[in-house]
């Protein structure tokens, strides 16, 4: 008990210490945000009311009435081609027309590569940030219940096991419904709801017969989701997503990135947590008579969040990457976005402008390293 | 229009969705198709519809009537009939305006009856069928020269690269601990950087700066990219190997790099640990000598670990030679899985991906025999 706490206690130091770092990170991207950007870096325009994500929407921003806005230092778009016979610029060159300097160049269409690299790194870390906390909180859950319940904790009726098989089936059905375009996402999403809670009902109110009913094993149900997915590389299973969700978009993909990462998370996370089902202050809080729910949510989780962070930042640097292979290949929601992974693929093209692939590469590695950086003590 | 057979053995559609669509491959039209008939269009009247448009599309002047194929909504496509009858005002378009109206004067909305699913059978006559239940097929894929060809590159490749990786890894590594502090601290950060360094930044910097002479000629060190012509016509084996093995050099050396990182970096903690333990201290009480503890004692046990981390090493390799081979443009087994996925052909993806399947279980079967050879301990089940 003594031992783990302190443990815990060694890991929470130094989360603290490394927290400044994480601070910096969003401090930096801030400053480059108000360096260079290609909108305006606050705007207020009279016409859009002020809401959720509004700050976002190009209406806010591009309309030409801003009654007070902030420019970014550099305006400069990743998206804005000027083509002219000296293009690709070379590093510190200026532009003839313009007479604008491209502090890393520009590449074969006249588009500027720092600002290029700024959105890059945005997506990046959209992407990654958004995709790794998603699913290191899902994996603390999945861990905890997982390392808590040996069983399942309620036995279920037979006739209910049925039900749970037909009510999956019909899933699954509704699901290639919805991959065929028969039914929308939104309809996809009500009807599995309403299945799950016919399952629920169903475990609820249908009560085995005394000596009858069958126990789940719930221990070994996230190593079991880990051996069906552990086989295929990460990646092929991306690619193998991107060619069932054709149409997806970037909440979509970090949706999908995070399903792929939480059966590992889960399953190193339940190994944390066996450490501490054992221990004195679970088996007392059981005999005050609290629920299993809130001893696995109020006493266990709380000790597993150190590995929950190591687990985060491992999966933040592999999800930068994962991002860069997609739009490296051009699929996926950010294939036809001014990314890393795009630019870096510029370097096939033409092999004379070192520039354009070597900046994003620095970055990526940059990038990974620091997450990784972030795990050392 | 392309009507191929349907992809399993039976379809589980509404009823509105007529059976002669799971034939269609997926594609804009079918999308579109399956939108109309959402909303009442039955499927003959979208048949009729479609020759009209292919007739009138095909006049000269006329190629603007394309763009009807793809709408999604009896609306939109009621619109943008319109404003095409207004730009055409001659006869030709008078005719298919008139048709097309009466087309339109038929759509019933659909009724909630129709959104009942319904099974339709379609026997053996399936993709599922032909290409993985019936004899011949199977037969006919396995023999099929891409295939086969891709396999045998890619297990060249993967083979190169593992090797690479262990022995890399493992110089790296007896490099790293035999070295004075700068020297470890250098290599430690030097180790660090290439353990996270993503492959295909490593393999676009390698074709940029070895493979050609435009930065200076001295660093034209290896082939090209697309370099790799294959000849399916020599057989023998060593022939085989003489022909590819060169042009693979550099894309199983990318692979390894971040691999043999790896090792290096689990061999030393490895090492590290190791030797501090009581045991080591006995062991030199009794007065063996240094290599002797190493050869005899150490590097059986520190190579635990390190076989358990080859046995998880097997997915970096696919998806290293998965972005080497799209970069190097070599026919492998990754070049092949990139295809199909732009192909959308999720029959031969599902080939590929269960033969990883199989060659994972292959992998980590062949670490466990490795293990039981290092370590006896290690019981049979």
């Amino acid at each position: 008990m003594n031992h783990t706490a302190s443990i815990s206690n060694g890991a929470a130091k130094n989360i603290k210490r490394r927290w400044f770092s994480v601070v910096l990170l969003t401090m930096g991207y801030i400053l480059l945000k108000c360096l260079i950007n290609s909108e305006a870096v606050v705007a207020i325009n009279p016409g859009v009311h002020l809401g959720w994500f509004n700050f976002a929407s190009p209406a806010m921003k591009e309309s030409v009435t801003y009654r007070w806005k902030v420019d970014p230092i550099i305006l400069l778009s990743p998206y804005k081609t000027s083509l002219s016979p000296e293009h690709p610029l070379k590093p510190l060159s200026r532009s003839a027309g313009e007479g604008s300097l491209h502090i890393l160049g520009t590449d074969h269409l006249g588009r500027d590569v720092l600002a290029g690299w700024v959105n890059g790194l945005e997506i990046a870390l959209l992407v990654g940030i958004g995709a790794a906390l998603l699913s290191g909180i899902l994996s603390l859950v999945f861990g905890a219940f997982g390392s808590y319940f040996e069983k399942f904790p309620k036995r279920i009726a037979r006739t209910t096991g049925i039900l749970l098989f037909v009510l999956f089936s019909v899933f699954v059905l509704t699901v290639s419904w919805f991959l065929l375009g028969i039914i929308s996402g939104l309809t996809c999403a009500i009807l599995s709801v309403l299945y799950l809670f016919a399952g629920l009902t169903g475990i609820h109110f249908i009560k085995p017969g005394r000596n009858s009913g069958l126990q789940l094993p719930a221990g070994v149900f996230n190593r079991r989701v880990l051996e069906a997915v552990q086989p295929i590389p990460e990646l092929v299973l991306l690619l193998l997503f991107t060619v069932l969700f054709p149409r997806m978009n970037f909440i979509g993909l970090i949706l999908l990135l995070t399903i792929l990462r939480i059966p590992y998370g889960s399953w190193y996370l339940q190994g944390l947590g066996r450490q501490f089902i054992n221990a004195k202050f679970i088996e007392q809080s059981r005999t005050m008579g609290f629920s299993s729910g809130r001893i696995v949510l109020m006493h266990l989780a709380p000790l597993m969040i150190p590995g929950t962070v190591v687990f985060t930042m491992l999966t933040a640097s592999r999800m930068i990457g994962a991002e860069s292979v997609l739009s490296f290949f051009g699929i996926g929601p950010t294939g036809d976005m001014v990314t890393w992974g795009n630019m870096i693929r510029l370097g096939l093209t033409d092999l004379s402008m070192w520039w354009v692939s070597i900046f994003p590469i620095m970055g990526l590695v940059v990038l990974s390293y620091f997450f990784s950086a972030l795990l050392k003590d | 229009m392309s009507w191929e057979l349907p992809a399993f053995y039976l379809s589980i559609v509404p009823k509105w969705y007529d059976q002669e669509l799971c034939r269609l491959t997926p594609s804009p039209l079918k999308s579109a198709a399956i939108g109309l008939m959402k909303e009442g269009f039955g499927f003959d009247q979208w048949m009729a519809l479609q020759d009209n448009i292919s007739t009138v599309s095909t006049l000269p002047g006329k190629s603007s009537y394309e763009t009807l194929r793809f709408r999604e909504s009896v609306e939109a496509l009621t619109e943008a009939e319109k404003n095409l009858a207004n730009r055409y005002n001659d006869s030709t378009s008078l005719a298919f305006h008139l048709a097309f109206a009466k087309l339109m004067q038929d759509v019933k909305p659909t009724k909630m009856a129709a959104l009942l699913p319904t099974m339709h059978w379609w026997g053996t006559d399936n993709t599922f069928h032909a290409s993985f239940i019936s004899k011949k097929a199977f037969q006919a894929m396995w023999i099929n020269a891409s295939f086969n060809n891709a396999v045998w590159l890619s297990l060249v490749l993967g083979t190169l690269s593992f090797l690479f990786a262990v022995i890399g890894g493992t110089v790296l590594g007896l490099f790293y601990i035999n070295g004075g502090s700068l020297r470890k601290k250098i290599l430690q950060f030097i180790l660090q950087v290439l353990y996270v360094f993503p492959v295909f930044c490593l393999a676009i910097i390698a074709v940029q700066f070895f493979t050609t002479d435009q930065y200076s000629s001295w660093l034209n060190w290896f082939p090209g990219v697309g370099s790799f012509l294959h000849n399916a016509e020599e057989s023998s084996f060593f022939a085989k190997i003489f022909r590819d093995v060169p042009y693979l050099l550099l894309p199983a050396f990318l692979i390894a790099i971040p691999v043999s990182a790896g090792i290096a970096l689990r061999w030393y903690t490895g090492l590290q640990d190791e030797s501090t333990k009581p045991y080591v201290l006995t062991l030199r009480s009794k007065g063996l000598s240094t290599p002797q503890i190493n050869a005899q004692h150490l590097l059986r046990n520190v190579s635990l670990p390190i076989l358990a981390y080859l046995a998880l090493l097997y997915p970096a390799l696919i998806s290293g030679s998965l972005l080497v081979e799209n970069i190097f443009a070599i026919p492998g087994l990754g070049r092949l899985t990139f295809q199909a996925v732009s192909r959308q052909d999720l029959t031969l993806l599902l080939m590929i991906v269960g033969c990883m399947g199989l060659m994972t279980m292959l992998f980590n079967k062949i670490t466990l025999w490795a293990t039981r050879f290092v370590d006896p301990r290690v019981e049979k089940n």
